[in-house]
């Protein structure tokens, strides 16, 4: 048979083109690798060491008093009697520094408005709330004469309003008031013959904020 | 004068002779070219160096953002020097971490104040309130919703928003500001560990 017969040429013609196009796309392919640029940037990352941030909170808690939830439980008192006295501690159990303040609420202003009060800070060691440990006590109550309460409230240590106001109480972490609450039925209250029996069921409020 | 027509064999005889001429010619060509005279010279050597980009923080004072009992408005500062100890320029971006996302981290406000030197004051008294400028005011109350967020600029690669840029061993000196806004209001307690990722790219070739 004749090797150079039509047929033949073709076929080489055929394996020729292949291999041209195969080799055009080679070039064509490293051409590409070799135009498409890099976009690997040299980099560096470097970080500060973490330390922790802790929220802190306030909670103030009440013990000492006349009983469970109360400051001085129920009392008799006449006008011209001796004064009465009454313990409280208040702690801030928190982790944060608060302020705090008091106000005296009663469901009456008929004898709640003829009783007097005064709160003195004891020692902390100072268990006995007395005539003697509340004269060695520092004052904390504003300014007397200060009525027990009243039924639009009465503020007996600094002010419930927002912010650190004057006579606020300050307690850090862990830190107690040891108070000491002395109470007076002074003569001349002109209270009369219609306060005979009259009560005075009074609610002590402290309000506390972080300082 | 009439030439007799060569026959056949005088052809291919002559032929052959043309190509054994040619053959030779060749040979001697390539004789003549293996006697040409060379010479070679060589550039003095020139040194191909690299250049890198390397971030180091030169503070250890970091930890003055760390808190035990914040409590609502209490604000921490701590000056940060950020170097370039790489030979080229390079820019780079600050991203606020956290390692546990609440209720805190959430609120925490951050800013970064740019200042003179170490020693120079980082307090209450810079300009906390002004408006970010990318020149002194770099990042002002940002707040991070998950674990991470931006500071200033950004990681992505090439020029973002905010980036700064610091020149071959140049340095910066950044006021860091922690916050936790006197709105925070919830009364219990909880934790998270606070870092600040600086990402710093080449600025070269890289717009």
């Amino acid at each position: 048979m004749n090797p150079h017969t039509p047929t033949r040429h073709r076929a080489a013609r055929v394996r020729l083109a292949t291999v041209l196009t195969a080799a055009l796309l080679v070039a064509a392919a490293e051409s590409d690798v070799a135009s498409t640029p890099s976009l690997a940037v040299l980099q560096d990352t470097v970080a500060t060491s973490s330390h922790a941030v802790t929220s802190g909170n306030i909670d103030l808690t009440l013990a000492n008093g006349a009983a469970s939830g109360q400051w001085t439980g129920a009392f008799s008192i006449v006008p011209g009697a001796a004064s009465q006295y009454y313990r409280l501690t208040v702690t801030n159990t928190g982790s944060a520094t608060l302020v705090y303040s008091l106000t005296s609420t009663s469901t009456t202003n008929v004898l709640a408005s003829a009783l007097i009060v005064a709160i003195a800070r004891l020692a902390p060691a100072t268990a006995t709330c007395s005539a003697a440990s509340y004269a060695a006590g520092t004052d904390v109550s504003n300014a007397a004469p200060l009525p027990f309460a009243s039924t639009s409230g009465v503020a007996v240590i600094g002010n419930p309003t927002a912010g650190t106001q004057a006579g606020d109480r300050t307690l850090e972490a862990s830190a107690s008031d040891n108070l000491c609450l002395k109470v007076d039925f002074p003569t001349g209250t002109a209270l009369g013959y219609a306060g005979r029996g009259s009560t005075a069921a009074t609610t002590f409020t402290f309000f506390a904020e972080s300082a | 004068m009439a030439f007799p027509r060569p026959s056949g064999r005088q052809l291919r005889l002559g032929a052959a002779s043309a190509a054994l001429v040619s053959l030779s010619a060749v040979s001697i060509v390539n004789l003549a070219s293996s006697a040409l005279l060379t010479d070679t010279k060589t550039a003095g050597p020139a040194a191909v160096t690299t250049g890198n980009v390397t971030l180091t923080l030169g503070s250890t004072t970091f930890a003055n953002l760390a808190a035990t009992a914040s409590a609502p408005g209490d604000a921490k500062f701590t000056v940060l020097t950020v170097a370039s100890g790489g030979s080229l320029q390079m820019r780079f971006s600050a991203t606020l971490m956290w390692s546990t996302s609440n209720t805190l981290t959430q609120a925490m406000q951050f800013g970064v104040i740019k200042v003179a030197s170490a020693g120079a004051a980082c307090d209450g008294s810079l300009a906390w309130t002004s408006a970010v400028d990318g020149t002194t005011l770099l990042a002002k109350d940002v707040t991070a919703p998950g674990t991470s967020t931006p500071l200033f600029g950004s990681p992505a690669a090439g020029a973002q928003t905010g980036d700064r840029t610091l020149a071959a061993s140049g340095v910066e000196y950044l006021c860091v500001r922690s916050l936790e806004p006197i709105s925070y209001a919830t009364n219990t307690v909880v934790s998270s560990n606070v870092s600040i990722a600086f990402d710093a790219e080449q600025t070269a070739n890289n717009a």
